[in-house]
């Protein structure tokens, strides 16, 4: 059969299929979304009107957070961002690299009035989205630099030999330090040909480092402990590893081994949880996107909207109150505006800085799929993409409706029909994200699935890493065996939910993981 | 599913004019099938519906004193997959919870030809009461016969879910009923 249509995507489409596609990307509500990447003048990032409205309220409201003021936000002193250098696999560096490095003045990388053109400013947001907001934190100078660092760990480093996920940071002449935390720390996909696609799901494996780190010995008990309870504490809920005394005084090799259990491309990001971790999402296509986070937690209208996303995860979210409880001091307390002694929490991102980001998050491409279809199996991927009913929630041409759904045994309030945009049926994936921490809204996002074919977990926990499981019924029992996360000590668990696709042939699902690679 | 799909109905009534039911031959329903028709992104989606009560006075012979009274049960509804079937049942395509039955009832019929006729129907769906036009022919047996029909409706006129770039609105409803003299 011949190809009948080309989508946005450059797949190919049937008639039928091309047809109808066209009439969805012609809508015009879909237009209307779509924020623009260059709003003028510059939105003022941290309103106290303009947080208020970006998160939604948490399943249990009361203890939605409380984010830090505008006053205490621009009280905080603007983030330097520093030129930053590549770190090589010490058997990779060239002869001297560091010396030279060395001799170098330090040498601040963006200013914003020298930013003209939209290039100026998209290639100012990389510099932003590349640069640390901590020093020499979860990854050290004698990481890099020790080749059993990336041995036992598992740390692969490009064609290059550079390792993609930090830099080296010049701030003081003579003196290099690993810059960490950054956007591209966690966003940066290194693929298995060494190729890097650059805001995609990142699979830096971030917590792996974190537990050989534990497992060093060389960090201070109570540090491992006070990042544990800041990442993870939610103490209105009656679940393992949420309580903040517990949480404190849980065994250091206990805590290694639950950040040991999440793969790389997967998190426990602050506001997440131990057995609840989250899928680090691809930022490549996210102008598109309604909402942010695995759990909807804020909408996003615009730019103004990822600036204020950067600002607050990057990571003064752990300075708001959740009812009486701050993160970030495991107290009702709020430090004063840069006492907090935590990487992050010490300064902010200019306006500036983050209008260039979000201009930079835009402008990313997706790499063209590597996967080409014949054309009996686009048609029959299609069909079955239809029939199986995937189009519904992952309508083309975003290949998501934009839409919430509630996570399984949430039900959404009233009011929340007319301010948000659900879907109101759940598809009963494990609800612990959305329900049982501090980003949990009650809802999940529906995803796109847009880059499936470089992406990887899948799920909004990464418990899976194939198509092929994830259209597999035997998932659903008790003795499965996930590829992705599965928790520390779990060897077999079914991974619930989401029961589309099962009842094809064998056929229909090789055809339509082939078609969903293509996207 | 509020963007996806759904579908309708139905359920029969015809229900005669007239004055003497008693006069009328009462036919049981031995079997029924109500099925619906939809288009989900350019490709059609089946359905169905089960649990059908009907009252069923027909004489093609005197359609002024004919009745033919029918329900079902919304909460049957079957789309294919079972996550959707939920979602159907929901308040925003079908409210089972309120809306337990779909009614139809004829309020004229016509003999166009031998086996042959046209009427004029209320259908009841969620509350809302529209007349629909719908063809139909009896084909009998020694022993029993069949009713069947057909009729589109706009599913937003009975607020079956909104409008949507993915789900049509109009839904083709097929009902065939298996009917036999009663006892």
């Amino acid at each position: 059969m011949a190809e009948l249509g080309t989508s946005r995507r450059g797949c190919s489409v049937t008639a039928v299929f091309a047809g109808w596609v066209g009439l969805v990307a012609a809508t015009a509500d879909l237009a209307a979304q779509a924020p623009s990447p260059n709003e003028s003048p510059i939105p003022r990032t941290w309103t106290d009107e303009a947080i208020a409205a970006f998160e939604l309220p948490l399943a249990q409201p009361e203890f939605s957070p409380r984010q830090i003021s505008e006053d205490y936000y621009y009280a905080l002193p603007k983030r330097m961002i520093w030129k930053s250098y590549p770190i090589y696999r010490p058997d990779r560096e060239p002869d001297g690299y560091r010396d030279r490095l060395a001799a170098l003045e330090p040498e601040l990388a963006f200013d914003a009035a020298t930013l003209e053109s939209d290039q100026d400013w998209i290639d100012a947001g990389a510099r932003v989205f590349r640069a640390p907001i901590a020093y020499d934190g979860a990854v050290r100078p004698q990481d890099v630099l020790n080749p059993a660092w990336y041995e036992e760990v598992g740390i692969d480093v490009t064609n290059e030999g550079v390792l993609p996920w930090a830099r080296w940071v010049i701030r003081e002449k003579g003196k290099l330090e690993v810059g960490n935390l950054a956007c591209a720390m966690c966003h940066t996909r290194l693929m298995p040909n060494g190729s890097l696609i650059e805001g995609a799901q990142g699979n830096f494996p971030f917590e792996q480092v974190t537990a050989w780190r534990i497992r060093q010995g060389d960090t201070p008990p109570f540090v491992v402990r006070a990042i544990s309870r800041t990442l993870a504490a939610t103490p209105w809920i009656d679940a393992p590893m949420r309580d903040p005394a517990k949480l404190f005084q849980a065994p250091l090799e206990e805590l290694a081994a639950l950040r040991d259990a999440v793969p790389p491309g997967v998190l426990i990001r602050q506001g997440t949880a131990f057995n609840a971790p989250a899928r680090i999402p691809d930022l490549i296509g996210i102008r598109d996107r309604k909402y942010l986070d695995a759990t909807g937690l804020e909408v996003h209208r615009g730019p103004g909207d990822l600036m204020r996303y950067a600002a607050i995860n990057q990571v003064l979210d752990i300075l708001a109150h959740y009812g009486d409880f701050v993160p970030a001091t495991g107290t009702s307390e709020q430090p004063p505006p840069g006492a907090a002694r935590i990487p992050g929490t010490q300064d902010r991102y200019s306006d500036a800085q983050l209008h260039a980001l979000a201009r930079f998050v835009y402008s990313l491409k997706p790499p063209p799929s590597p996967y080409a279809l014949d054309a009996a199996t686009l048609t029959r991927g299609e069909r079955a993409f239809i029939e199986a009913g995937c189009v519904t929630c992952h309508t083309p041409p975003l290949y998501t409706n934009n839409q919430l759904t509630p996570a399984l045994g949430f039900t959404p309030p009233e009011d929340h029909f007319a301010r948000y945009d659900i879907f109101d049926i759940s598809v009963e994936t494990d609800p612990k994200l959305a329900t049982q921490t501090r980003r949990g809204t009650g809802y999940y996002k529906v995803p796109s699935l847009l880059g499936l074919w470089y992406r990887s977990p899948l799920l909004h926990d990464g418990s899976l890493t194939t198509l092929d499981e994830l259209l597999d019924p035997k998932r659903l029992e008790d003795d499965f065996v996930p590829s992705g996360f599965k928790g520390a000590g779990v060897e077999r668990r079914s991974v619930p939910g989401h029961p589309f696709g099962f009842e094809l042939t064998e056929q229909d699902k090789e055809a339509l993981i082939a078609y969903l690679k293509t996207l | 599913m509020r963007r996806t799909f759904k579908t309708v109905i139905v359920c029969l009534t015809f229900v005669a004019l007239g004055a003497s039911l008693r006069a009328q031959p009462l036919w049981q329903v031995d079997s029924a099938s109500i099925t619906f028709e939809i288009k989900n992104a350019g490709l059609p989606v089946h359905g169905s519906f089960a649990g059908l009560e009907a009252d069923v006075r027909f004489d093609p012979d005197h359609l002024e004193r004919s009745v033919i009274v029918a329900s079902i049960d919304c909460s049957t509804v079957n789309s294919g997959i079972e996550l959707r079937n939920r979602h159907l049942r929901k308040h925003d395509y079908f409210d089972v919870d309120h809306y337990p039955r779909i009614r139809m009832e004829a309020v004229h019929m016509e003999k166009n030809e031998p086996g042959k006729f046209s009427g004029t129907f209320v259908l009841e769906l969620k509350g809302i009461r529209k007349e629909i036009s719908m063809p139909f022919t009896l084909s009998r047996r020694a022993q029993s016969a069949t009713l069947a029909g057909a009729f589109t409706i706009n599913r937003l006129d009975y607020a079956i879910g909104e409008p949507s770039v993915i789900l049509a609105d109009e839904v083709v409803v097929h009902v065939s009923l298996e009917i036999s003299p009663a006892e």
